[in-house]
């Protein structure tokens, strides 16, 4: 395909999800900071080109037609992908939803990538933040629907949070589990001198200083399964969500 | 500053890191994003607190809809917020909580008691009192912007037949 007519073909798959007006902005404006022209778009930067028009795209299509501009976009590229992968092997990046006849990398789709258990170290806030960034993703990860991942990532804030403040630190581990029932098991330990009124805690008279003392029994109600073991060496809460 | 040996280092970085606290039509809007870490919290409360008494904002609408996790320690933060504006004379309202952040807060128990509440930034204004005049629909607002499209672009107001959207 000669430069030039790229673009052409570029907007005649854009017109089929926006006016042509807004087909010509988006085009515009995603080559103009990759600092390409009309002309000047080939083959070889057709894949970045359809990369940049994923975001730009955004606000002019409606999300239900997103994966379908995308796919057709990604088979303007394939063909030319192919004729050219020795020179450009980057073209044909795997993506979540490949285009139609293209071999799926993945053997079982379905199944979704392993996940397995880990343990993060939480001593300060920023290892709070990033012990339920990930919590999140886990629980994405597993399949798991935005309400659970919700419980779930709150929960390790509310975990992380007591161990930063009451205990010194602290550890989370997040494990998978497939078998018996797919869940996400979370895991909050630390050496502390552990939780002097636990049964007031849980019942929900404790008010603490600075928050609202719903904590942990927040993480309770949470928990489609949940357990604490505390004592003046440490705490241990068990915390399941069933995905 | 407490460090003299960077005393530029730290500075870029707090700032960068402040919340931004915009003044409109004698309210103030607070859209917070991302991840809020506690001292950035504990920063807000001051500096809203602060731009209130300056500016004598007479209400204040507090955006989550960028936050992608709250949890009962910013409940608490953004509780505490609104109790002290109020003593100052201030309303506030929280508006732009996304349905799984909603469904876990209720899930835990925490009610956000005496903050007031709206969907979006739209309707958290006109709860404080901003009323939009010569509104315009959404096909004439369409057509607005298609117009602007086509004027940035030097194209001429139609040369070509109009795409049935």
């Amino acid at each position: 395909m000669s430069r030039g007519s790229m673009c052409t073909e570029l907007l005649r798959v854009l017109q089929q999800f926006m006016s042509e007006t807004a087909a010509r902005l988006v085009l515009r404006g995603t080559l103009e900071p990759l600092r390409l022209s009309l002309e000047s778009v080939g083959s070889a930067e057709l894949p970045r080109v359809i990369e940049a028009l994923e975001p730009a795209t955004r606000h002019f299509v409606d999300p239900a037609r997103r994966p379908q501009l995308a796919a057709q976009l990604r088979t303007l590229a394939t063909p030319a992908a192919s004729a050219m992968s020795a020179q450009y092997p980057a073209a044909a990046k795997p993506s979540p939803t490949p285009p139609q006849g293209t071999p799926v990398v993945a053997p079982a789709a379905s199944a979704g990538p392993e996940v397995r258990a880990t343990t993060y170290l939480v001593r300060t806030e920023s290892d709070a933040s990033h012990a339920r960034l990930a919590a999140r993703m886990m629980c994405e990860t597993l399949g798991g629907r935005g309400y659970e991942c919700q419980k779930v990532a709150t929960a390790v804030s509310e975990l992380a949070r007591n161990q930063i403040a009451y205990a010194g630190g602290g550890t989370i581990q997040l494990a998978p589990e497939q078998t018996p029932r797919r869940l996400l098991r979370v895991r909050a330990e630390d050496q502390g001198r552990g939780i002097p009124d636990l049964e007031r805690v849980l019942s929900g008279t404790y008010r603490s200083k600075t928050g609202m003392g719903l904590g942990l029994l927040g993480v309770k109600r949470l928990a489609d399964r949940f357990d604490v073991r505390t004592g003046p060496s440490g705490t241990q809460v068990d915390f399941e969500v069933w995905l | 500053m407490s460090q003299p040996d960077f005393p530029g280092a730290s500075r870029p970085d707090r700032e960068t890191s402040r919340i931004p606290i915009i003044p409109l039509w004698g309210n103030l809007i607070v859209p917070l994003q991302g991840d809020i870490t506690d001292a950035q919290a504990a920063q807000l409360c001051s500096d809203v607190l602060r731009d209130i008494q300056r500016i004598g904002a007479r209400g204040m609408v507090v955006d989550i809809s960028g936050l992608w996790l709250v949890d009962s320690h910013l409940c608490a933060v953004l509780a505490r917020l609104a109790a002290s504006a109020r003593l100052m004379g201030t309303r506030t309202v929280l508006c732009g909580m996304g349905a799984d952040v909603a469904l876990t807060l209720q899930s835990m128990g925490i009610q956000l008691e005496g903050v007031e509440t709206a969907l979006g930034l739209e309707e958290g204004l006109a709860l404080l009192g901003v009323q939009v005049v010569g509104g315009r629909s959404t096909s004439s607002e369409r057509e607005a912007s298609l117009a602007l499209a086509d004027e940035m672009l030097g194209l001429s107001p139609s040369p070509l037949p109009k795409p049935t959207a």
